[in-house]
């Protein structure tokens, strides 16, 4: 480095410097490409890491870690999720490692993939192995989809019980997200009853599930760490939501 | 932190106070350690979520699964050693970081790869006056990151993309807060190397 300012600029970032250090460096950085040009960078760099994409972990992490505490011998229930197997549970880390997709689609307000109306038949049976396949990715969805619902409806159910824990802001806010979301899966149903091979609608009708799924689960989080008074825990939970 | 945090955490608690943190947490962990089944999954719902993008970005999309499974376990079995000195979040990121560098080291072991430190200074050394590019996306960043060494890696990790203050960084990794500085800082440098124009192809 040979301009003798870029010392100072770690400092200068942090905002750790002196008010006269600081200002020195201000007047510096005025007249010297090449530092301003660094700061600027660093700067973007800075920006951009706090905005990086959230991924969520699937829910089979928890299950497998309660079965092999249970298997230590100092049992953890796994009561919370349903055990997703074959295609849910691929689609399930797929969906939720793009779940910004879904959202981004939401925010452009692209329909939904067409109207419903020309909704097309469910394969019938046939003997061409293509047909049997996409049989089989039908029921697999359907099947992964009642997965959903079932989840869903215990979450929920949990949430209706507590809601009492909320305020009623609180709770207006929350189900006002609720809301948005019960949209956008009637639309992806929608979508795919219109298009039943669309991945792009199968797509959306999985990360919208997998919103609420998170939303609901968030939600009882939040009912549980204000019922115990704790502003901290509230707090993270909070963020997490919004990120 | 959005709008609707702001208005959700301004609603409900007006205030924050950093001493129920650890209050709250030894609560919590003492229930664990009195088999309480329910409160490991309550720990692990409130965690979880921020250690799996540690391990995602730490030990990549293929072994943060089973990076985040192998954390929480050891947390379990470990759940004693927690005495309340920092928050119970500080003590997982240090016990996860700690498990994800390991589990680098295996892996650059098994590439025959190893190194006395993480931090090997010719991966992305900075270069000077090499500015970006053009606009920077997360897509670059996230690959940039997935280069650096891990050392400054973590410390990036923790400090620019999870908000956390040098001084936990410190607790966390068990070291200065002026080496979590000048990491974070070595980090911005070698990815604004990264992303920025390439003169010459480095052997």
């Amino acid at each position: 480095m040979s301009c003798p300012y870029e010392s100072q600029i770690a400092d200068y970032l942090e905002g750790t410097l002196g008010g006269p250090e600081a200002g020195r460096v201000d007047a510096h950085l005025a007249g010297c490409e090449s530092c301003s040009s660094l700061v600027a960078d660093l700067r973007a760099i800075r920006a951009t890491a706090r905005v990086l994409e959230r991924h969520a972990p699937p829910p089979e992490v928890w299950n497998r870690v309660a079965a092999q505490i249970a298997a230590d011998g100092r049992g953890v229930r796994s009561h919370a999720w349903p055990t997703f197997r074959g295609f849910a549970a691929a689609a399930m880390i797929v969906l939720m490692l793009g779940a910004g997709a879904w959202f981004a689609w939401e925010r452009q307000g692209e329909p939904a993939a067409a109207t419903a109306a020309n909704a097309a038949p469910p394969a019938s049976a046939s003997a061409e192995p293509s047909a049997r396949r996409t049989d089989s990715v039908d029921a697999q969805l359907q099947q992964a989809e009642q997965q959903y619902a079932d989840t869903i409806q215990g979450l929920d159910a949990i949430r209706q019980a507590g809601s009492t824990a909320l305020d009623p802001d609180t709770a207006a806010v929350l189900q006002a997200n609720l809301t948005v979301i019960d949209k956008a899966i009637g639309e992806s149903r929608a979508a795919l009853q219109s298009e039943p091979s669309s991945s792009l609608a199968q797509d959306s009708l999985f990360g919208a599930l997998q919103s609420k799924v998170s939303l609901l689960q968030d939600t009882v989080a939040l009912i549980n760490e204000m019922r115990k008074g704790n502003p901290e825990g509230t707090a993270r939970i909070v963020s997490g939501m919004n990120q | 932190m959005s709008p609707v945090a702001r208005q959700l955490l301004g609603r409900v608690f007006p205030s924050k106070r950093p001493g129920d943190v650890k209050s709250a947490d030894l609560e919590l962990v003492d229930r664990c350690r009195g088999g309480d089944t329910a409160a490991f999954e309550e720990l692990y719902r409130q965690h979880a979520g921020r250690l799996f993008n540690l391990a995602f970005r730490m030990g990549g999309p293929q072994a943060a699964e089973d990076l985040l499974q192998e954390i929480f376990l050891l947390a379990y079995r470990k759940l004693d050693g927690f005495r309340g000195e920092s928050t119970l979040a500080t003590w997982l990121y240090r016990l996860a970081m700690n498990h994800c560098l390991d589990h680098l080291r295996g892996r650059q072991a098994q590439m025959g790869r190893v190194t006395d430190s993480l931090d090997d200074e010719s991966a992305a050394e900075p270069v000077a006056g090499a500015p970006l590019a053009g606009p920077l996306t997360r897509m670059e960043l996230e690959r940039a990151i997935g280069r650096l060494p891990a050392g400054c890696r973590a410390a990036f990790l923790l400090h620019d993309v999870e908000g956390f203050e040098h001084k936990e960084i410190a607790r966390m990794l068990g070291v200065s807060e002026g080496t979590s500085k000048s990491q974070v800082h070595k980090a911005r440098l070698k990815l604004r190397a990264m992303l920025g124009r390439r003169p010459q192809t480095r052997s």
